[in-house]
């Protein structure tokens, strides 16, 4: 369970979150949504203990019941794995020596062979041995996600339920990639893993997402479910233009870009 | 409607693996290497003592008394001294490299180096003004001890600059070293105006570097700092394979990142500093070395730190040779040899590797 209270966060003075607060269940797909700078990935950056928060009054920020900010970083490093937006790695190591990475720092035992199966599962079948700055941005993207599913490779561990925290996954990949990510993110909640993550494509959200955090102005401006938040008058107000969310007769909501004229 | 060949998609010409020896296969081949090489080393001098008649000597067999003294007051410590101050340089490039997450990163570039000059350099210019009292205590261990304070404080200080509210910038770290390094080399350069005759051909031969004049005395004084060093590195390795994706990915790797990097920081300073002082500017043997490890045998840092040792000892022992041997009886300062190998090695490296090292 992610526990969230009065979080607030400020960089060089500038006020970036206000009083978040929420609560992220294991099992569950947590998205988080929004325009440009409207502190999605702020936010992302201070669940994962990152990025300090402001120590009001009444802030609450737990993971399985571990304080983030008080908790060692290998404690942390057992139950929960993290996705950056973009990973720059200082020297050529391998595919497999990133992912062993995760593998290293994540708790309980693992198959000999699972870096293969890791890479396999991301579309990367035997490109362990391939140094990391010959992949293309996608690929890279797809390796991290290896390392970071290495990391988290019990949905359910010792220390409780484990979790994923990722920022925009899709942002660089293409259409097929994008539905593998949700696949692989779907099968680890239903599993019994918590996913918080960012994303910028609402029909994806709309897709998998069992709780929305829809963010403006480092608010948050609405949480529920899909057709709570997905809704012409809140995404209308957060985004800024008039948007209308459709729905196809047999699926869930779907967003045509036409309709925001 | 004319179908237009779609164009192939150009497949990278490096999808293949590295073709990467095992590490361990590496560091048993370095260990080899590094004991070939003190096998040569010792035969070699300018007393013309060949290897056979010096070997049985090291098992304890009858020598005469100059064969004795030669062994064991001159080649002996000379080489020992080689490993130590080799390993210590090259292991000091592999850790600054790796938290600075940056193959160019070099104890001479971050001022480290510089600090631990300034150091020598006023000991060697404002010495005669101590005390005789005073001048008489410290010995000929006046100039190893201010080059290593020298180089123990630009660094304290470079990371008291770099850091904010406990997040220390590497950005900033590298800049500050830049800066602090040219103000050693100003600083320097001040000293060495006021200098005399006698002192400027000491700080030359210094600033060059040299093994000579190396001692179990000297030896013993820079033990106590690049042992701890050496103990204590191995336990970086994994904080600096996390840290090379960043330190926020290293954060959620487990790391303690800002423990890591502070640790790193001694370690780095302690080596370099007592190398420093031991036996002048010895440069490229801090940056040439990891970074031929990397290419060859990976970047992982678990096997580079040993792999850097071993490598670093074995170059400087050879470089060391040359320079004793090439304008025999008479001798080169070595940090000339490691520079006329070293600047080309790196050089073709540099542009040769260009794509792999992301540079």
């Amino acid at each position: 369970m992610l526990e969230v209270a009065q979080l607030s966060l400020a960089l060089s003075g500038r006020r970036l979150l206000h009083e978040i607060g929420f609560s992220a269940r294991p099992g569950q797909i947590t998205a988080i949504i929004g325009p440009n700078g409207s502190g999605k990935t702020t936010l992302l950056r201070a669940l994962t203990g990152e990025v300090p928060a402001l120590p009001l009054p009444g802030l609450r920020l737990s993971l399985n019941g571990h304080d983030i900010a008080r908790t060692k970083p290998r404690i942390l490093a057992q139950f929960r794995a993290v996705l950056a937006q973009s990973t720059q790695v200082a020297f050529p190591y391998t595919a497999a020596e990133i992912v062993r990475l995760g593998l290293d720092a994540g708790s309980g035992g693992a198959a000999p062979d699972l870096i293969d199966r890791l890479l396999a599962e991301v579309d990367l079948p035997g490109a362990g041995g391939r140094p990391y700055h010959q992949f293309s941005g996608g690929e890279q993207a797809r390796v991290q996600l290896a390392r970071v599913l290495a990391q988290a490779r019990q949905p359910v561990t010792p220390e409780g339920p484990g979790w994923l925290f990722l920022d925009e996954p899709v942002a660089s990949l293409d259409i097929g990639h994008q539905l593998m990510v949700m696949r692989i993110a779907r099968s680890f909640a239903d599993a019994g893993g918590g996913v918080v993550m960012v994303l910028h494509d609402l029909n994806l959200t709309a897709m998998v997402a069992d709780q929305v955090l829809l963010m403006h102005a480092g608010r948050l401006l609405a949480q529920g479910r899909v057709d709570q938040v997905l809704t012409d008058a809140l995404l209308g107000q957060a985004f800024g233009c008039p948007i209308r969310v459709g729905r196809a007769p047999a699926s869930g909501p779907w967003i045509l870009p036409q309709s925001a004229a | 409607m004319v179908a237009l060949p779609l164009p192939r998609r150009p497949r990278p010409q490096a999808s293949r693996s590295l073709p990467r020896p095992t590490p361990r296969l590496v560091t048993l081949l370095l260990v080899l290497l590094l004991l070939a090489v003190s096998v040569i080393s010792l035969g070699t001098g300018a007393a013309g003592l060949r290897l056979t008649e010096i070997l049985p000597a090291l098992f304890g067999e009858g020598l005469d008394r100059r064969a004795e003294v030669i062994l064991w007051d001159i080649r002996l410590p000379r080489l020992a001294l080689g490993i130590v101050v080799g390993a210590s340089l090259a292991l000091s490039g592999a850790l600054l490299q790796g938290l600075f997450r940056n193959p160019l990163a070099d104890p001479g570039i971050v001022g480290v180096g510089a600090g631990a000059g300034l150091g020598a350099v006023l000991a060697i210019v404002l010495g005669g003004l101590l005390p005789p009292a005073i001048a008489a205590w410290t010995g000929l261990h006046l100039v190893p001890f201010a080059a290593f304070l020298g180089g123990l404080g630009v660094t304290l200080l470079l990371y008291r600059l770099a850091t904010r509210g406990g997040q220390t910038s590497v950005a900033l770290l590298l800049l500050a070293g830049i800066a602090l390094a040219a103000f050693a080399g100003a600083a320097t350069g001040i000293l060495i105006y006021m200098a005399d005759d006698r002192q400027l051909r000491d700080l030359t031969f210094w600033s060059m570097g040299s093994l000579a004049g190396a001692s179990w005395a000297k030896l013993g004084g820079a033990l106590p700092l690049i042992l701890p060093a050496m103990i204590a590195a191995p336990f970086l390795a994994r904080g600096l394979n996390a840290l090379a994706l960043g330190e926020a990915q290293a954060l959620h790797l487990g790391i303690r990142v800002q423990a890591m990097k502070r640790l790193a920081v001694f370690v780095t300073a302690a080596a370099t500093g007592a190398a420093v002082a031991v036996s002048g500017g010895i440069g490229f043997i801090g940056i040439v070395v990891p970074h031929l490890l990397r290419l060859f045998a990976g970047p992982d840092h678990r096997a580079l730190l040993p792999q850097s040792a071993l490598l670093g000892a074995a170059l400087l022992v050879a470089a060391d040779m040359i320079a004793r041997s090439i304008v025999a009886p008479a001798e080169l300062p070595i940090g000339i040899v490691t520079a006329c190998l070293g600047a080309p090695v790196f050089l073709w490296i540099l542009l040769g590797r260009r794509g792999l090292t992301g540079l």
